[in-house]
């Protein structure tokens, strides 16, 4: 861990998340605060470079390479423990925020590993801790749980035989710009897509997230699509395939936020949709999209995190989570519904807001490069965003009707953490150069002119008008919607069951059939070996010595002649 | 709920701001970037139509996929 006093902060927070339920109660809340923060004070002061290098098996691991864009991305993990900690000292459950600690830990790792046999193991422990958080939640829990990790140990599946490919090929372990004119690159690709949401293995996102508990789910939205994310930043700038999958998720996102009642799973949608723009960023691949991409990853961290700590606030007080339920509450609980207009207003690049100064990087690099017809469809799905995330969540969450719900604003930590966050948000939204300064490449965007903010005010406040005007065909329902995941969910059920009726009518065929002939055997054989049997009766001696006779007869013949 | 007064007043507001945002384009050039953008009140438009278009395919998608919220516990 120590090699030339450089101290690796995710394995930092992975040993004292391993440490954390062996500590008395009281200590346990100081290592919350201290850790998280000192890992931030660690990962802010790291050189670039690389470090703790070991050997292997032949094989030269390197866990830390230090560049802009690991630093970014392990800056805001960092920030994002920090605050969900603090979010979550009032959750009863102690190997929630032990494991979390591990999770975020292992993304840090990730994000970190300058080779390929270092990312896919921390990869596969973030994949473990996030099932065991996952598994602290409710009653559906357990099964989504295990729905989450089979789908994560089979993206690790396809990621790792892809790696072993791209290994023995390359004949470097060395992880930066995957060459992808082999099909070993397109397993990589697969492996991490799957872990970013994209189709046909969106639906774990809005399956399992949502039935994790009220801080859990807080943790789960930041460090497994984004760490995807920066492996494609890192490995697959510009592959244009990238600009499709990312548009097709972020359609999906918005169509499927629209639909949906619970409010959780609301926001779990918008993640697909969010990680949805930064894929299209990347598939772009000129420097200003990557640059896109990573701010963006690094705003919609913090903004997702501060609207699911809304959402989850909510849920901690009333116990619900069903727009059907809720409404109103913006007399009782008005800090949680500040905070969350704040996130709202965030993700849907409201000018002074986080999402403003990173989203529109991207769609400018499609005007650059002259994808007219992906600027206009990333124009149609910033009114989107604002449709499902900005206006749909704290509408009916907060406004809509009085469902008389005793509620009051959540115990002070949850308020620090929430106030906190939405301070970072209207700060990089209004001195965007803090963020800027970090980013991979240098920057030479403004995004506050007067036709850029005209143009963004105009579009969502148009949307919102959109909203109100057609609210009545927007009204709540008690449904879920179908996904890919039908198909295992209860697709392969029907089949299994199907096959089984005939699978049985086989088995019994067979079976009978071998019966039959089993029986036809023992029958022949008794029938000549039994007691009465030609093979089976004893012989008369008689018989003996008569045929004795013949031999011998035939023998004295046969001398004779 | 909000008073009777209160409401009518939060929709005077709404509504002159929106009035305010759209009329700012007679003050303010736009830089267009593919030359409809630049039109008169386009994001506005765009942004109406576009909003309702979502709104219309996912309830015609709904029709077919949605399910009650019981479906896979069943």
């Amino acid at each position: 861990m120590i090699n030339n006093m450089i101290i690796h902060p995710g394995i930092l927070l992975i040993l004292f998340g391993i440490l954390i339920p062996l500590l008395g109660d009281k200590f346990k809340k100081i290592i919350t605060f201290i850790i998280p923060a000192l890992c931030f004070i660690l990962v802010l002061q790291l050189p670039h470079g690389m470090y703790l290098n070991y050997e292997y098996m032949s094989y030269n691991l390197t866990f830390m390479r230090v560049d802009d864009l690991s630093k970014i991305f392990s800056l805001v993990f960092t920030i994002m423990i920090i605050f969900s900690s603090i979010f979550s000292l009032n959750q009863n459950n102690k190997t929630e925020i032990s494991t979390a600690f591990i999770y975020g830990g292992s993304a840090i790792g990730a994000v970190l590993s300058g080779d390929f046999i270092s990312l896919f193991v921390f990869w596969e422990i973030m994949a473990i801790s996030s099932t065991i958080i996952i598994w602290m939640g409710n009653k559906d829990a357990y099964k989504s749980g295990l729905r989450y990790l089979t789908v994560h140990l089979f993206g690790g599946v396809v990621l790792l035989i892809g790696i072993i490919g791209y290994i023995s090929l390359k004949e470097s372990i060395d992880f930066s710009l995957i060459d992808n004119t082999n099909i070993y690159a397109y397993l990589i690709l697969i492996g991490v897509l799957i872990n970013a949401g994209a189709p046909p293995f969106s639906g774990w996102i809005s399956d399992s997230y949502p039935s994790a508990s009220w801080s859990g789910t807080v943790f789960l939205s930041a460090f497994t699509t984004k760490t995807a994310v920066y492996v494609l930043i890192r490995g697959y700038p510009g592959t244009e395939l990238l600009i499709y999958i990312g548009m097709f998720m972020i359609f999906y996102g918005i169509v499927y936020a629209i639909l949906e009642n619970d409010m959780r799973r609301i926001l779990s949608y918008s993640i697909i949709n969010q990680v949805g723009f930064m894929i299209t960023g990347i598939g772009i691949g000129t420097e200003m999209a990557l640059n896109g991409a990573a701010s963006h990853a690094f705003a919609h961290i913090i903004y997702k995190a501060l609207l699911l700590m809304s959402a989850g606030s909510v849920f901690y007080i009333t116990g619900k989570t069903k727009c059907t339920d809720l409404g109103g509450l913006y007399k009782t609980m008005p800090i949680t519904m500040v905070c969350g207009i704040i996130g709202a207003l965030s993700i849907s690049a409201f000018p002074f807001t986080s999402g403003f100064v990173t989203k529109s990087m991207i769609s400018q690099s499609a005007v650059y490069e002259n994808y007219i017809f992906i600027w206009f469809l990333l124009l149609a799905a910033s009114a989107g965003v604002f449709l499902h995330a900005g206006i749909k969540f704290p509408w009916f969450v907060f406004f809509q009707k009085d469902a008389k719900l005793k509620a009051k604003d959540p115990p002070k930590n949850m308020q620090f953490a929430m106030i906190s966050l939405s301070i970072i948000c209207i700060l990089i939204g209004i001195f965007p150069n803090i963020l800027y300064q970090m980013l991979p490449y240098d920057v030479s965007y403004a995004p506050y002119t007067w036709d850029h903010v005209i143009f963004q005010l105009q579009l969502l406040l148009f949307s919102g008008l959109a909203f109100f005007l057609m609210l009545k065909y927007l009204k709540r329902t008690l449904t879920l919607t179908l996904e890919f995941d039908w198909f295992w969910r209860k697709f392969s059920k029907i089949l299994i069951k199907e096959f089984d009726i005939h699978a049985e009518k086989t088995a019994t065929n067979i079976i009978n059939k071998y019966i039959k002939i089993f029986d036809k055997t023992i029958k022949t054989l008794y029938k000549h070996h039994g007691p009465s049997g030609i093979l089976g009766r004893t012989w008369p001696t008689g018989n003996m010595a008569f045929w004795t006779t013949v031999i011998l007869a035939s023998y004295l013949i046969i001398y004779l002649l | 709920m909000l008073s009777k007064i209160s409401k009518r007043t939060i929709y005077i507001i709404c509504i002159c701001l929106l009035i305010l945002i759209v009329s700012s384009d007679f003050f303010i050039h736009r830089h267009s970037n593919f030359r409809i953008d630049g039109y008169f009140a386009f994001p506005a438009f765009f942004g109406f139509i576009c909003c309702i278009f979502l709104i219309i395919i996912s309830k015609i998608i709904g029709l077919f996929l949605k399910r009650p919220d019981n479906y896979y516990d069943k």
